[in-house]
């Protein structure tokens, strides 16, 4: 018995065969990845980090602690490390830029130690020319001023070879011991036609100005909500996990 | 005629079966450089005019030296020089530039011409003077011959060579040096031949929102003391060369009003919205608007053809690059960019225009019917 | 003999992007750097082989009126399955390539190949086709990423091959130059391949 190709029924059989196979198909293989890929994911911003700090090759499990500043009273309440929940939804935050830049009242923050030098690690988040920008910067308190241990940057869509460069390691050595604030004001930024204060400002990138610019702004934006805690910062023993 | 018969006798050795036959398209285009050809139609009514195309070419090239000149001298004022020492200054400074834009230019039209076994074609003699025109005067003699070697080689010989190109190819080369070599064309030390001095240009400052026109003055922007590229700064050398152009009917009298008009227009627009806080006719005095309108949108080749279609290319054209100036920080002088985009959508202009022609025609003949 | 054709035509006489002008939005958007080019290269021999091959076993069982979506689905399955992979091994990569990999769904050639080809020829014919036209096109892609990449930043690979001496050309970082590159070859192929040129 011949079957007829173009009979409705036919038509509908071959559809739905195919649509569960094709799912079927889909679905096991996005669960056996996914763990893969989260993993990619969460070593990208545990690399990134690690490399702000200094340390690009470092274990971030080992040498970082990670937790929220209360805004509140200024106090860095630490991640129990094996809560997994906690740290996952850390990192889940750092994901979500918009999230992140509305974050007023808990700031997420990674504390780097090392050598007996404590080094802060604030997530940084901003708007480009063309689209989102961001990244962490890592701090130190020498002699009651806030400097610049370095500095990881990345965009989505700017401009190759013009605002893109703040992702190249020569743009972001620049801003390596510079000081932030200058008394109570912010001024660490990247200036047009070249820096004019060597402590507080790095050359801006020529033909980039409103991505240096968006950084300018990323910059002060992300650093001021941490000012008051890295001013005075007053950690909570590790062992005590924040209570919800 | 000494050199008449010169030419006579060596010609048989350029011509087909002679010695140098090879080089035929070098030895013509040389002959007719200098002497008006004798060649004429056959067929059909034609009228005959000694000016023909390196007639017209030879009367841009002199309508640009006032320009030139001036911006010779400026290069100098800005150096700190002043008077002919400041001209001289400049004279060198600009010549590299210049020898370097003609040297590449006519290198590679003559080899493509060869090739082809074409006749030399005269159009790159007024380009060639034009790239060095519309670049910084800091820029390096390599991006100048790069640039021009790009503008000739895909602006124009891939298309068919002069008289086929869809593009301005002077245009063409500031737009690939200014793409390829930003850091290199603007910023601050680019404006001056002189290591050391550094400093924006109006238009630089006229592209932070809600700008005034800082430490020029609009004396200084006419007559063209400000710093810029080398052939733009002077609006009163620019309308000079102009009036040139007009007087002999070289260049469209609709574009370079309509390129001014469209300018005034949107510059008007952006002051009362409260956009930019300067008045319109700035616009004008500022960048290569002036220097675009009357040399760049005028060329017959890459301009729309029709009349009517003239007036609107060329009121596009101050719109567009008004809009570009006061809207994209990234891109502070839009004149280039204005005329390269019309010159991609002048032959769609052309073709509604007749085609409107046509149709309004059709309709007369209907009702006379 | 019918095999070898299959095999070296698409590869100059009649490659996807110089002959047949498909699939260039892929070809200007990750030629930037040869890595992504030899990436997105191997990919796309990926998918049209395998969605030649399936759409050729299936030929005789498509009803007639969804064939085109039944040829989506296919090549859509395929794409996915490189993304999910090249996601979870290949992550630096795959964020360079980021979108283009999910565009090889509409990337002419694959379709172009299984409508043109698999519709109607055997599933190991059509399996060489698939490849064939892959590797053509991985080939133009390596060409333009190879001067897009060397002078746009000096390096090819990664790996730094022009000194300080030599400023970057930061138009070639931009797809009209791909665009103009591509143009170059099909201007130098076509200077020996006479009878490609139209009258």
């Amino acid at each position: 018995m011949a079957i007829n190709k173009n009979s409705n029924l036919y038509t509908i059989v071959y559809t739905v065969v195919m649509v569960v196979i094709v799912g079927t198909l889909l679905a096991v293989i996005s669960t056996s990845l996914k763990d893969l890929q989260d993993a990619n994911v969460l070593n990208e911003q545990k690399v990134s980090i690690m490399k702000a700090a200094g340390n690009e090759n470092g274990d971030f499990d080992t040498m970082v602690a990670m937790g929220y500043v209360d805004a509140a009273d200024n106090t860095f309440y630490a991640i129990d490390t094996n809560d997994t929940v906690s740290v996952d939804a850390v990192f889940k935050l750092l994901s979500d830029r918009k999230a992140l830049a509305a974050t007023e009242a808990e700031l997420p923050i990674f504390i780097y130690n090392d050598k007996a030098e404590t080094t802060y690690i604030i997530p940084l988040v901003g708007k480009g020319l063309w689209g989102d920008i961001w990244g962490y910067a890592a701090l130190q308190t020498v002699d009651g001023e806030i400097v610049v241990k370095g500095i990881v940057m990345d965009h989505a869509g700017e401009t190759p070879g013009l605002g893109a460069e703040i992702a190249t390691d020569g743009v972001q050595n620049r801003f390596v011991g510079k000081l932030v604030y200058a008394g109570s004001e912010f001024a660490l930024r990247m200036q047009k036609g070249g820096a004019k204060d060597e402590k507080y400002q790095v050359d801006a990138i020529t033909g980039g100005t409103k991505t240096c610019d968006g950084v300018n702004d990323m910059l002060r934006n992300s650093i001021d909500k941490y000012k008051e805690f890295l001013e005075n910062p007053i950690i909570v023993e590790p062992q005590k996990v924040k209570e919800e | 005629m000494g050199m008449r018969n010169f030419i006579d006798k060596i010609k048989p050795t350029f011509s087909k079966g002679g010695k140098l036959s090879f080089l035929h398209s070098t030895f013509e285009g040389f002959e007719t450089f200098l002497y008006v050809p004798n060649t004429v139609t056959k067929k059909g009514a034609h009228i005959r005019d000694c000016n023909d195309i390196k007639r017209v070419m030879i009367m841009v090239v002199l309508a640009l030296v006032p320009a030139l000149l001036f911006g010779m001298w400026n290069v100098g004022y800005f150096a700190g020089r002043v008077g002919f020492d400041a001209f001289w200054f400049g004279f060198l400074e600009v010549l590299p530039m210049i020898i370097v834009s003609y040297g590449v230019g006519l290198s590679i039209e003559f080899a493509f011409a060869q090739k082809r076994g074409h006749e030399i074609n005269e159009g790159f003699l007024v380009t060639g003077l034009l790239i060095p025109m519309i670049m910084p005067v800091g820029v390096p003699l390599w991006i100048v011959g790069l640039s021009t070697a790009f503008a000739v080689i895909i602006g124009k010989e891939v298309f068919g060579g002069t008289g086929m190109n869809v593009f301005n190819p002077a245009l063409l080369a500031r737009a690939f040096a200014f793409f390829a070599y930003t850091p290199q064309m603007s910023g601050e030390k680019v404006w001056y031949a002189v290591d050391g001095m550094t400093g924006a240009t109006a238009l630089d400052y006229m592209s932070q929102p809600g700008a005034t026109m800082e430490g020029f003055s609009v004396c200084d922007a006419f007559l063209g003391t400000i710093p810029g590229c080398v052939g733009e700064t002077s609006t009163l050398a620019i309308l000079l060369g102009a009036a040139l152009l007009l007087f002999t009917g070289v260049a469209s009298w609709r574009i370079m009003l309509s390129v001014f008009v469209g300018g005034l227009a949107f510059g008007y627009l952006f002051d009362i919205t409260g956009w930019t806080e300067y008045p319109a006719y700035y616009h004008l005095l500022v960048g290569g608007f002036a220097f675009g309108a009357v040399f760049m949108a005028t060329d017959p080749v890459t301009s729309a053809q029709t009349n009517t279609g003239k007036w609107i290319y060329g009121f596009m054209i101050g719109a567009l690059a008004v809009s570009v100036r006061v809207l994209n920080p990234a891109y502070p002088e839009g004149m280039m960019l204005a005329i390269l985009f019309m010159n991609a959508l002048a032959p769609l202009i052309d073709y509604f225009v007749v085609d409107r022609s046509i149709a309004r025609r059709k309709k007369l003949i209907k009702n006379v019917k | 003999m019918k095999l070898s054709k299959n095999f070296t035509n698409p590869l100059a006489a009649n490659n996807p992007i110089i002959v047949q002008i498909l699939g260039i939005c892929s070809a200007l958007a990750v030629t930037v750097k040869l890595e992504p080019a030899v990436v997105m290269g191997l990919s796309v021999i990926f998918v049209t082989a395998f969605s030649n091959l399936i759409m050729s076993l299936l030929r005789n069982g498509v009803p007639s009126r969804i064939r085109i979506i039944v040829q989506l689905v296919v090549i859509a399955t395929l794409v996915i399955v490189v993304d999910q992979v090249l996601k979870a091994f290949m992550y630096d990569v795959s964020k360079q390539l980021s979108v283009y990999v999910g565009l090889i769904i509409t990337n002419c050639i694959v379709m172009g190949r299984v409508e043109a080809f698999a519709l109607g020829n055997k599933p190991m014919d059509s399996f060489i086709d698939g490849i064939a036209n892959g590797i053509g096109y991985a080939l133009i892609l390596i060409i333009v990423a190879f001067f897009r990449e060397l002078f746009g930043s000096g390096t090819l690979f990664g790996i730094q091959v022009l000194g300080d001496w030599y400023t970057p050309n930061s138009l070639m970082l931009f797809p009209p130059m791909a665009l103009i590159i591509v143009g170059c070859i099909i201007w130098v192929h076509r200077s020996f391949n006479k009878d490609l040129q139209e009258k």
